[in-house]
C-alpha cells in the first residue's frame, strides 16, 4: 500500500483556522465516502498534527466530522485483514498511538464534536482529545467494535476509554463491542453534552474557549465531566478492588465465550498488566496483544466473515445494483402464525407498510396484541417513546380477505406446510395482486417451482424464508427455482438487505440449506441417546463447540412437530437419507412438542429446563432399552459425531450446488443455525478440518 | 370552468359502528379514521399523488388529535405532502366533506378526494366547570401559602364534578333544549305517539338484523383491544315491542315519548370514500358506485331541526326538477325514530309544505319500502361526524344491489339544519 501526501489529496482530512485562531480539522471521505483510518489517512493527520505543533497562532483545536452520518468508520478492515506479521502489525498499531498521543500533546486544547457513527480507531481518536460533545441524533453511535473480529482496540483505546469514564463503565464496552448512545455518553461522562447536531459546533467553540480560559489558569486537559459513584471509585483507585473485579469480568467472559474467542481474554490480561504502569508499557502491552491475536485463527475467521457479508464483497446478485429492481414499500403477509407475525413485526419495524391477512380473525387479534407488546418492547429498548410505537403499528394493517392486497409490492406467503393450502393461497392471490407484484413464500420444505406454477407469474414467484424469531435471526434463504426471473431474485435479495438480513441464494432443493443440513444433525443426536448417551451431555458438547444450544434443546426450541414434518418431508427425497426415529414420532404423538407444550426432551417450568430421565425416555421408544453399553462415549467423540453428520451433508449440499458457493455455505451455518463464527462457518471449517469436498 | 364536472363516488368502507363504550372505545377517532383510509389505499393501489387531498367529519374533535383529517391522512400512510381539513356541519360532517370535493372537482381545484368522517363517541372528554376552573385559575395565582390555602377552602363536592361534553354538545346552545327535547317536540307537532316511535324503531332493528349480510359489504372488520368487530354493535335482531315499551323516556319525565330505545345511541365509528372526477375512475379503472348529481344545506328553526330533511328534500327537488315520485331509494338518518315519522307526516301535510316551504301542494309520500332498507341510525347507531358519509355508501350500494338509478341521502342537523344528496348510479 503506498502512501500519499495530503497535498494530493486536500480533501482527506481537510485543515483550516479561522480569524480567530481556531484551527478546525474535518475528517472528510475520499468521493464523498466515509471517513476510515486507512494508511493514507493516518499519514495524511500525522502531517496536519506536526504542523500545529509549533503554531503560534493558533488557540485550539475542533475535530469535526464532514457532516454526513458518519464521524469516522474506524480503520481499514481490508488492510487489517491483509496483516500478518507480528512486527509489521505492531508498527501499525505503534504508528496509532503516536499519531493520537501526539494529538492529545498539542499545546493547545482539542475538542472532538461528533455526529453520527463514530466506530473503532474513530472513538480511538475521539478519546485522545481533551474534550468530546456527541451530537443527540439517533444516527449518533459510539463503539469499539474490534473484539467482534477477535482483536482489540490497539491504538490507545484501552488505556483511554477506562481512563475518560472508568474502568467499570468501559468494561462491557471493551469486552463486547456494544453501542453506546448519546445520552449514555453524556452520562459516562465521554461527552461533556449532547446538543442537536446543528448547535455542536457553536456549543463546541464555547466549550474550547472555557478551556482555554482555564489553560491560563493552568488547567490542562478537559473539563471534569462525571462524577463517580462509589463502585466506580473502589474498581479505579483501589487495586485488590480492580483485581477482583477483572477476576469477575474473566469469570464472565470464560463462562460466556466458553474460551474459545481470546480477544476478550486477552484484553482483560492488559488491563490487568497495564495497571498503574505508564501509558508506555499499557500501550506496548495494547501492541503485542494485537500482534498476537491478529494473526490467530479466529480473529482471520471473524474478519474474513466480516468482509464476505458485505454486498460489495460478496458480488454477483448481493452487489449488483440490477437494473429495473423496483423498491418494496408495501407488504402482504399472508398467515398471521409465528412467522407471519414475526414477519410482520420486522417490517413494520424496518418501517415498510404491512398487511398481514389471515382467515381467522382469532389469528390475527392476537398478531395484533403480541405484536403491539413486541414492538413496545423494541422501542422501549432504544429508549423511543409513544409516538415511535405508534408511528410503527400504524404501518400495520390486519384483515380477513385479499381484497386489501391490491397495493402489495410483494406478499410474503407464511400459511401452514400444507401444500393444498399454500397452493389455494397463491391460486387466490394472482386475482388480486397488480402485475408487478412479486409473490414470496417462506415455505421451509416445499417446493418453490410447484408452488409458482399455482399463479400467473411463475417468473416473479421465489422463496423467502425468513427463520424464527424472524425480527432477530439474521438469514433470509432466498429461493431460486427455475422459472424465476433474475430481476426478481435481485429485488428479493437487495430487500432482504435493505430490512439488515443477510441473504443467501440457495436452490429449490428439499429444506434448502440450514434445515437440510439441521434435520440429519439433530437425527444424529437422537441415535446418541440409542447409544447411551444423556440429553445433558450431548447439548452440553454443543454448546462447548461454540453453538448457541445444543441439539435438545434447539429441537424443544423449535418444536418437535416441526421437526418431525421435515424429517418426514426429507424421508420422502431418496438422496438425503433420512429416517425418523421412532422416539421423535412417539413424543410428538404424546404432544411433547418442545417449549411451546412445556415439555419435550426437557421438562419447563419456572426452574431450570430439565432433562427426561433415560426411564421417561424408554417408556416413549421401547428400542432405546437395549442400548445402555455406550454410555461412557466423551464430549469429544459426541461433538466428533455430531459435527461428522453435518460435515458430511454439507458436502453433499456443496455437491448438488445447492448455495452458490463455499462462502455462501459458511454465511448461513453461521446466520442461520448458530455455526460458531470462530470456525469461520462450516465450510471453513470442514476444509481447515480436512473434510473436502470431492468436486472441490 | 368545469362547472359541469361531476363528482363519482368510486369506491367506499366503514368500520363497524360501536356503541359507546362498547367494543371500539379502545380505538380514538383518529384510530378509526386510519384504518378506513388505509384500507382504501391498499384495496384501491393508491399512491399519495393519486390523491389531492382529504377532507373527514369530525364533530367532537378531540384536542389530541387537533385537524384530525390531517393526523389521520398521516396515520394512514398518505404522505408528508397530503393536505387535509376536517369539517364540521354538525350531524352533516360527513356529507360537508363530500360536498367539498365535488365543489373542488367542479371548479377544477383537484380530481381525487379521500373523504368521509370519523367519530369516537367513547373518547369525548370530560371537562370541569366553569366554577373549578376559575378555582384552580386563583389557585395558580396566589402567591402565598396562606392564600393558597384560602382559596382551597372554597373547594366543594360540586366542583369535582365533570362536565360531559357528550352531553353538551347535544344540547342546542342557542335553545337551551336538548335534541331529545326538539324531537319530544316536533312528535307533539304532528302526533307522533310512543307506539308509532317504537314500532318504527322495531322495524329499523329487524331490517339492520335481516341486513347483516349486506352491511358487512361496506364494513371493515377491525381489531380492537381484545376483540375482533365485524358488525354494528347496536343492532338488536331480538328487539320486541314489549322491551321497548318499557323503557322510560329520557328526556321529558312525565309527558315524554322519546326513550332510549327509539332514539339513536350514542356510538363510535369511520366512513371513507374515495371520490373525484369522471376521469379519474376511468384512470385508476374503478367503475364508480355512483355520481353525485347535486345537493343543497338548509336552515330552519333549531328547536325543530328534526324536520331538516323534509325542507332539504324539498329544495332538493326544486333545483333538479324532480319529483318525490322519481326518488327510488331513501336514506334518511334516523337521530330519532319520532323525528323520521315527523319528516315523513311534513311531507305529506299539505298546510306544512304550504308554510314551511312555500310549495302549493304537499311534497308527497315517503314510502317506507324506500326508506332506510337496511335499518337507520337507531338499529345501525350515530357516531355524528361519520353518518353522512356512511348514508352515502349506504344508499349507493343499496341502489347497486337493487339495479336502481336514482337515490338521495339526507339528514337533520343539530342547530337546525337539513342536508339532502341526489345520488345517482352511472
Amino acid at each position: 500500500m503506498t502512501t500519499s501526501t495530503p497535498a494530493t489529496r486536500p480533501e482527506t482530512p481537510r485543515l483550516e483556522r479561522d480569524e480567530s485562531g481556531i484551527a478546525i480539522l474535518t475528517l472528510e471521505g475520499r468521493d464523498g465516502h466515509p471517513f476510515i483510518l486507512d494508511l493514507d489517512a493516518v499519514s495524511a493527520l500525522e502531517a496536519i498534527v506536526e504542523s500545529l505543533e509549533d503554531r503560534e497562532d493558533i488557540r485550539g483545536l475542533v475535530i469535526r466530522g464532514a457532516g454526513t452520518d458518519v464521524f469516522c468508520a474506524g480503520a481499514d478492515v481490508d488492510a487489517i485483514a491483509e496483516m500478518s506479521d507480528p512486527d509489521e502489525i505492531m508498527e501499525t498499531s505503534a504508528r496509532g498511538q503516536e499519531l493520537f498521543s501526539a494529538i492529545e500533546e498539542l499545546p493547545f486544547p482539542v475538542v472532538a464534536l461528533i455526529h453520527g457513527a463514530c466506530m473503532g480507531g474513530g472513538l480511538e481518536l475521539a478519546l485522545a482529545a481533551h474534550a468530546r460533545l456527541v451530537s443527540d441524533a439517533t444516527a449518533t453511535r459510539l463503539a469499539l467494535p474490534e473484539v467482534r473480529l477477535g482483536i482489540l482496540p490497539a491504538w490507545g483505546g484501552t488505556t483511554r476509554l477506562p481512563e475518560v469514564i472508568g474502568l467499570k463503565a468501559a468494561l462491557p464496552y471493551l469486552l463486547t463491542g456494544r453501542t453506546m448512545y448519546p445520552s449514555r455518553a453524556r452520562s459516562l461522562g465521554l461527552a461533556l453534552e449532547c446538543p442537536p447536531k446543528e448547535l455542536l459546533m457553536t456549543r463546541g467553540r464555547q466549550r474550547l474557549e472555557a478551556m482555554i480560559e482555564a489553560r491560563h489558569h493552568g488547567h490542562h486537559g478537559g473539563p471534569a465531566s462525571r462524577e463517580p459513584g462509589i463502585v466506580d471509585y473502589l474498581v479505579d483507585e483501589i487495586p485488590p478492588a480492580t483485581r477482583a473485579y477483572l477476576a469477575l469480568a474473566e469469570r464472565q467472559v470464560k463462562k460466556e465465550t466458553r474460551g474459545l474467542y481470546p480477544a476478550p481474554l486477552a484484553l482483560l490480561d492488559v488491563l490487568r498488566r497495564g495497571r498503574n504502569k505508564s501509558r508506555e508499557t499499557r500501550f506496548r502491552l495494547e501492541r503485542e496483544a494485537l500482534a498476537r491475536l491478529l494473526p490467530g485463527s479466529v480473529s482471520k475467521h471473524l474478519v474474513s466473515i466480516f468482509r464476505r457479508s458485505r454486498p460489495k464483497d460478496r458480488g454477483g446478485l448481493y452487489a449488483k445494483k440490477f437494473a429495473g429492481v423496483r423498491s418494496i414499500r408495501r407488504v402482504g403477509v399472508v398467515g398471521a402464525g409465528v412467522m407471519g407475525r414475526g414477519i410482520a413485526q420486522l417490517l413494520i419495524e424496518k418501517g415498510l407498510e404491512v398487511r398481514l391477512v389471515d382467515p381467522f380473525s382469532e389469528a390475527l387479534v392476537r398478531a395484533s396484541r403480541s405484536l403491539r407488546s413486541a414492538v413496545e418492547k423494541a422501542v422501549r429498548r432504544r429508549r423511543g417513546g409513544r409516538v415511535e410505537v405508534r408511528a410503527t403499528l400504524d404501518r400495520l394493517m390486519l384483515g380477513t380477505d385479499y381484497s386489501g392486497l391490491a397495493a402489495a409490492d410483494l406478499i410474503i406467503e407464511a400459511v401452514p406446510e400444507i401444500p393444498s393450502l399454500k397452493e389455494k393461497v397463491f391460486e387466490s392471490l394472482t386475482e388480486v395482486l397488480g402485475e408487478h407484484a412479486l409473490i414470496a413464500s417462506n415455505t421451509s420444505s416445499l417446493s418453490v417451482a410447484a408452488l409458482a406454477a399455482h399463479t400467473d407469474r411463475p417468473g416473479r414467484v421465489a422463496g423467502l424464508h425468513f427463520f424464527n424469531p424472524a425480527p432477530k435471526m439474521p438469514l433470509v434463504e432466498v429461493v431460486r427455482h427455475d422459472g424465476a426471473d433474475e430481476l426478481t431474485l435481485a429485488t428479493l435479495v437487495q430487500f432482504a438487505q435493505s430490512i439488515g438480513k443477510t441473504p443467501v441464494l440457495c436452490s429449490d432443493a428439499p429444506a434448502f440449506v440450514v434445515n437440510r443440513l439441521l434435520a440429519p444433525y439433530l437425527l444424529e443426536a437422537v441415535s446418541l441417546l440409542a447409544d447411551g448417551a444423556e440429553i445433558t451431555t450431548v447439548d452440553a458438547a454443543a454448546r462447548g463447540f461454540g453453538l448457541p444450544m445444543g441439539p435438545f434443546a434447539l429441537m424443544d426450541t423449535v418444536g418437535l412437530d416441526v421437526v418431525l414434518h421435515v424429517c418426514r418431508h426429507l424421508e420422502s427425497v431418496p438422496d438425503v437419507g433420512v429416517s425418523t426415529p421412532d422416539l421423535i414420532v412417539a413424543m410428538a404423538d404424546k404432544g411433547l412438542l418442545g417449549k411451546k407444550a412445556g415439555m419435550g426432551f426437557y421438562r419447563y417450568g419456572k426452574r431450570r429446563p430439565r432433562p427426561h430421565t433415560r426411564k421417561e425416555l424408554i417408556a416413549f421408544d421401547p428400542t432405546l432399552d437395549e442400548s445402555h453399553f455406550a454410555a461412557r462415549l466423551g464430549r469429544q467423540a459426541l461433538l466428533d459425531r455430531l459435527l461428522t453428520v453435518l460435515a458430511k451433508e454439507g458436502e453433499r449440499v456443496l455437491d448438488e450446488n445447492i448455495v452458490e458457493s463455499r462462502d455462501d455455505l459458511d454465511l448461513a451455518t453461521i446466520y442461520g443455525m448458530g455455526f460458531p463464527p470462530w470456525t469461520g462457518g462450516l465450510a471453513t471449517w470442514m476444509r481447515e478440518n480436512h473434510w473436502e469436498s470431492e468436486s472441490s | 370552468m368545469k362547472s359541469t364536472e361531476r363528482l363519482m363516488i368510486l369506491d367506499g368502507v366503514r368500520t363497524p359502528f360501536g356503541k359507546a363504550g362498547g367494543a371500539l372505545a379502545p380505538l380514538d377517532a383518529d384510530d378509526l379514521g386510519r384504518l378506513v383510509l388505509r384500507e382504501l389505499v391498499d384495496r384501491r393501489r393508491l399512491q399519495g399523488d393519486d390523491v389531492d387531498q382529504v377532507f373527514l367529519g369530525c364533530v367532537g374533535q378531540n384536542a389530541k388529535a387537533a385537524n384530525i383529517a390531517r393526523v389521520v391522512a398521516l396515520r394512514a400512510g398518505l404522505g408528508d405532502h397530503m393536505p387535509a381539513m376536517t369539517v364540521h356541519r354538525n350531524c352533516a360532517s360527513g356529507m360537508e366533506a363530500v360536498t367539498q370535493a365535488a365543489l373542488r372537482v367542479a371548479t377544477g381545484r383537484g380530481h381525487t378526494f379521500l373523504v368521509g368522517g370519523t367519530e369516537s363517541m367513547s373518547n369525548y372528554p370530560l371537562e370541569v366547570s366553569d366554577a373549578t376552573k376559575q378555582l384552580l385559575m386563583d389557585l395558580q395565582r396566589a402567591r402565598s401559602l396562606k392564600a393558597k390555602l384560602g382559596i382551597l377552602s372554597r373547594l366543594r363536592p360540586r366542583h369535582l364534578r365533570p362536565v360531559i361534553t357528550l352531553l353538551r354538545g347535544l344540547n342546542d346552545p342557542t335553545s337551551g333544549l336538548s335534541m331529545g327535547q326538539t324531537a319530544e317536540k316536533i312528535a307533539r307537532e304532528f302526533g307522533v305517539d310512543r307506539d308509532a316511535q317504537d314500532a318504527y324503531a322495531l322495524r329499523s332493528h329487524q331490517r339492520a338484523a335481516a341486513a347483516r349480510d349486506r352491511l358487512r359489504d361496506e364494513i371493515l372488520p377491525v381489531s380492537a383491544g381484545p376483540a375482533w368487530v365485524e358488525d354494528d354493535e347496536s343492532v338488536r335482531p331480538e328487539q320486541s315491542m314489549e322491551a321497548l315499551a318499557k323503557l322510560r323516556p329520557v328526556f321529558e319525565k312525565k309527558y315524554g315519548t322519546v326513550t332510549a330505545g327509539n332514539a339513536c345511541p350514542v356510538s363510535d365509528g369511520a366512513v371513507g370514500l374515495l371520490v373525484g372526477s369522471e376521469d379519474r375512475a376511468s384512470s385508476l379503472g374503478i367503475d364508480p358506485l355512483g355520481v353525485l348529481v347535486d345537493w343543497c344545506y338548509v336552515a330552519l328553526d333549531p328547536t325543530r331541526m328534526g324536520l331538516g330533511p323534509v325542507h332539504a328534500i324539498a329544495k332538493l327537488l326544486q333545483q333538479t326538477g324532480l319529483d318525490l315520485e322519481d326518488i327510488e331509494l331513501f336514506e334518511i338518518n334516523e337521530a330519532f325514530a319520532a323525528q323520521v315519522l315527523a319528516c315523513l307526516r311534513a311531507a305529506r301535510d299539505v298546510s306544512y309544505c304550504r308554510r314551511e316551504l312555500g310549495l302549493e301542494r304537499a311534497l308527497g309520500e315517503i314510502p317506507e319500502e324506500r326508506l332506510n332498507v337496511n335499518g337507520g341510525a337507531v338499529a345501525l347507531g350515530h357516531p355524528v361526524g361519520a353518518t353522512g358519509a356512511r348514508l352515502v355508501l349506504t344508499l349507493l350500494r343499496e341502489m347497486k344491489r337493487r339495479g336502481l338509478k336514482r337515490g338521495v341521502a339526507s339528514l337533520c342537523v343539530g342547530g337546525g339544519q337539513g342536508a339532502a344528496l341526489l345520488l345517482e348510479r352511472p
